[in-house]
C-alpha cells in the first residue's frame, strides 16, 4: 500500500516523531491486541496522528500490515538537506518545502540544520549532490576572512 | 342306678377336683416363693456389684488424685518450661521484627534519599541545561550582531531576516539551475 505522507509531514523531525508513534502502535498490537491498540491510539499519540491512522484504516482490517507498510513508507522518505545561517520561522520552513516540492521533488522531506557560521545563504545536499552556497564560502573565495 | 350312687360319685369327683386345685395352688405358691427368693438374690447381687463398682471408682479417683498431686510439681515445671519457650520465641520474633523494621526503614530512607538525590540531580541538570541554552542564545545573538556588523562593513549592507530568506531562495534556485538539483 502506498502512502502520501507529504501532506502531513514537512521536515525530518516531524517524520521521526511520527515514526516513533507508529512504533508504539505496532508494539501495542503485538503485545496485547486490539484493546491495547485502541488505548494507545487514544493516549500515546497526537490527536492528528490518531486521526490520520483512522483515515488510513478505512475498510482495511489488518492494522498490523497497514502500520508496517506505513512505517516502511516513512523509512523510504527522500530527504532534501539544507543548512541555514539562521533559525527559520515556521512560515519560512513552509516556503522552503513548497519551493523544493514544486521545483525538485514533490515528495521531498526537508532535513533542516542551523549553523550561524555560514553568515548567510545555505548549504544544500540532495541525492548525493552537495553545494555550499553560503555567504561564508563566497567571502572565503574572495579571500576575506572572519 | 340309684340316687345314692350318683351322689357318691359326685362327692368323689368334687373331692378329686378339690384336691387337684389344692395341689395346683400349693405348686404356684411354691413357685412364687422361689421367684421371690431369686428376685432377692438378683437384687443382692446387683447391690454387691454396684458397691464393688463404687468402691472401684472411689479407689481409681483416689489413685488419680494422688497421682495428680504427685505430678503437680512436675506438670508445673513442664508448663513453666513451655511458657518460657513460648515467651522466648515471642521475644525473638519481636526482636527480629524490630530488626527487620529497622532494616526496612533504613532501606526506605536510602531509597527516599536516592530519589531525592535523583530529583535534585535532575533539577540541577535542568538548571545547567537552561543556563547553557540561555548563554548559547546570548552568544549566538552577539555573534549574529557581530557578523551582521562585519558583513555590513564588508558588503555595504546589513543582513536582515528578510534578506536571509531571499538569499536562501536564491541559493535553492542556483542549486537547481547550476548544480543539477
Amino acid at each position: 500500500m502506498d502512502f502520501d505522507i507529504t501532506s502531513v509531514i514537512q521536515t525530518r523531525s516531524q517524520l521521526e516523531l511520527l515514526a516513533k508513534e507508529t512504533d508504539i502502535l505496532i508494539d501495542s498490537l503485538y503485545r496485547s491486541g486490539d484493546q491495547d491498540f485502541d488505548h494507545k491510539l487514544r493516549s500515546a499519540v497526537r490527536i492528528s496522528t490518531a486521526a490520520m491512522i483512522g483515515e488510513m484504516q478505512g475498510s482495511q482490517s489488518d492494522m498490523k500490515r497497514l502500520l508496517e507498510d506505513f512505517k516502511e513508507s516513512l523509512s523510504n522518505a527522500e530527504y532534501f538537506q539544507i543548512t541555514l545561517a539562521f533559525e527559520p520561522t515556521q512560515k519560512f520552513v513552509g516556503q522552503i518545502v513548497s519551493w523544493v516540492r514544486e521545483n525538485i521533488n514533490s515528495k521531498a522531506i526537508l532535513d533542516i540544520n542551523y549553523d550561524s557560521n555560514l553568515i548567510g545563504g545555505a548549504q544544500l545536499s540532495y541525492k548525493g549532490k552537495y553545494v555550499d552556497l553560503s555567504l561564508r564560502k563566497k567571502l572565503s573565495e574572495t579571500n576575506l576572512q572572519f | 342306678m340309684s340316687t345314692d350312687v350318683l351322689a357318691i360319685i359326685s362327692i368323689v369327683s368334687l373331692s378329686v377336683m378339690l384336691v387337684s386345685t389344692l395341689m395346683g395352688y400349693l405348686g404356684l405358691r411354691s413357685k412364687l416363693t422361689q421367684f421371690e427368693k431369686e428376685g432377692d438374690d438378683i437384687r443382692e447381687t446387683a447391690r454387691k456389684n454396684a458397691r464393688a463398682v463404687l468402691d472401684q471408682a472411689q479407689e481409681t479417683a483416689l489413685k488419680m488424685a494422688q497421682e495428680a498431686i504427685l505430678h503437680a510439681q512436675e506438670n508445673k515445671n513442664l508448663i513453666k518450661e513451655k511458657l518460657d519457650a513460648v515467651t522466648k520465641q515471642q521475644v525473638d520474633e519481636y526482636q527480629q521484627m524490630v530488626k527487620d523494621s529497622s532494616a526496612q526503614a533504613t532501606r526506605e530512607l536510602a531509597h527516599a534519599l536516592d530519589l531525592k538525590i535523583d530529583v535534585e540531580w535532575e533539577r540541577a541538570q535542568k538548571e545547567i541545561h537552561e543556563y547553557e541554552q540561555s548563554r548559547k542564545q546570548e552568544i549566538d545573538l552577539r555573534v549574529q550582531e557581530a557578523v551582521s556588523r562585519a558583513t555590513e562593513k564588508l558588503i555595504g549592507t546589513a543582513i536582515t531576516p528578510q534578506l536571509h530568506e531571499e538569499n536562501v531562495i536564491k541559493a535553492l534556485a542556483q542549486a537547481k539551475n547550476e548544480y543539477g538539483f
